[in-house]
């Protein structure tokens, strides 16, 4: 395994703090859908001895005790695909990369994480293939960063939009919100997403304007 | 004794509170279910209630924080902490915030029910 080019200890670290976090929130989610399962399947337990003593039992109740698990079932796949992408994102450190999968995957990874935040999100989904050719584990670092960065000063209804630039396939993704409170930090946190951006040979731009907070993170459709 | 025991659940997983509302209830207890904090607080303003069962990570609200106002409303009510860790600090911590117990998920009803039990017992 060759070493990320990105790589310097400090960058391992920050990277490992992200990895930590994402999965943190993950995992508490996936515990979420696995308690719903263990009741739901606990119930049809006590309904089974209920029938045993000879109590009527409805068979739509059982039939919608088991859509219910269907259900759950279909959401912690849903989860553990998108954790599985996830990690597969460390696997090259240069490779093509669709970008509205890459936000829909950490909006998905992050969901609970900023609603607990009281925010949320709303993904306008991109009118053409949105596709580069970059590091995807940094690329995701650095949208996590900027979002949480973001929400920090800006609640409760952040919108995020996807284009192409240019026909040099230059990406453009704008997180745009309300103004809420701005931390002291908050400066020297965008100086430091604009370095970790530039890494990736893009750019990242903060406006504020009429009480409009926006970061505008341009991308290059190729990190080389 | 079970069938006198009204317990008061705070969870914003819907699917969670309404089966275990269902499964108390098949044993006997009375189990009211809210999502929120400010939901919570608003039953047990209205109603009497024995115990509270409260997750400590509600979306948008910290569950100690709720257990707080909870308890500047009602300081006798048992409150016992839900929690989705298997950390010892982050639970003992629950406790000297003033929660009587902790359960963690997925539940053992078992578990829960003794759990209910002894906090009453313990504030009567």
């Amino acid at each position: 395994m060759t070493d990320r080019q990105t790589d310097t200890p400090g960058r391992s670290r920050t990277g490992i703090v992200f990895f930590g976090r994402i999965m943190a929130n993950v995992s508490h989610e996936f515990n979420n859908v696995i308690t719903v399962i263990s009741e739901l399947a606990g119930l049809l337990k006590d309904l089974s001895l209920m029938a045993q003593q000879g109590r009527e039992i409805q068979p739509k109740k059982v039939l919608s005790i088991s859509e219910n698990i269907a259900k759950q079932v279909a959401r912690g796949k849903h989860l553990t695909s998108h954790m599985n992408r996830f990690s597969h994102s460390a696997d090259e450190d240069c490779t093509g990369v669709d970008m509205q999968g890459v936000v829909e995957n950490m909006l998905v990874l992050t969901d609970r994480l900023f609603k607990n935040r009281k925010s949320s999100i709303d993904f306008v989904l991109p009118e053409e293939a949105c596709n580069l050719h970059t590091d995807p584990f940094e690329l995701r670092r650095i949208l996590f960063a900027c979002l949480d960065c973001f929400l920090d000063a800006s609640s409760p209804e952040v919108s995020v939009t996807l284009k192409r630039l240019d026909e040099k396939g230059t990406l453009e993704l704008c997180i745009t919100g309300p103004q809420g409170e701005v931390s002291k930090d908050f400066s020297a946190q965008i100086e430091e997403l604009k370095r970790q951006t530039a890494d990736l040979k893009g750019q990242l731009i903060f406006e504020q304007k009429d009480q409009q907070l926006r970061f505008r993170l341009t991308l290059p459709s190729n990190r080389e | 004794m079970a069938e006198s025991m009204k317990v008061l659940i705070v969870d914003d997983e819907e699917d969670l509170i309404v089966t275990l509302v269902e499964r108390l209830e098949i044993r006997g207890f009375e189990a009211v279910a809210v999502q929120t904090g400010k939901a919570a607080l608003e039953q047990i303003q209205n109603s009497p209630f024995d115990v509270v069962v409260l997750d400590i990570k509600l979306k948008g609200e910290d569950g100690v924080e709720v257990m707080k106002r909870i308890k500047q409303i009602k300081s006798n009510l048992p409150v016992i902490l839900l929690t989705g860790h298997m950390s010892k600090e982050t639970n003992e911590e629950g406790l000297k915030a003033g929660a009587i117990d902790y359960i963690i998920k997925p539940i053992n009803i078992d578990d829960l029910i003794v759990k209910l039990q002894e906090a009453v017992e313990l504030y009567s």
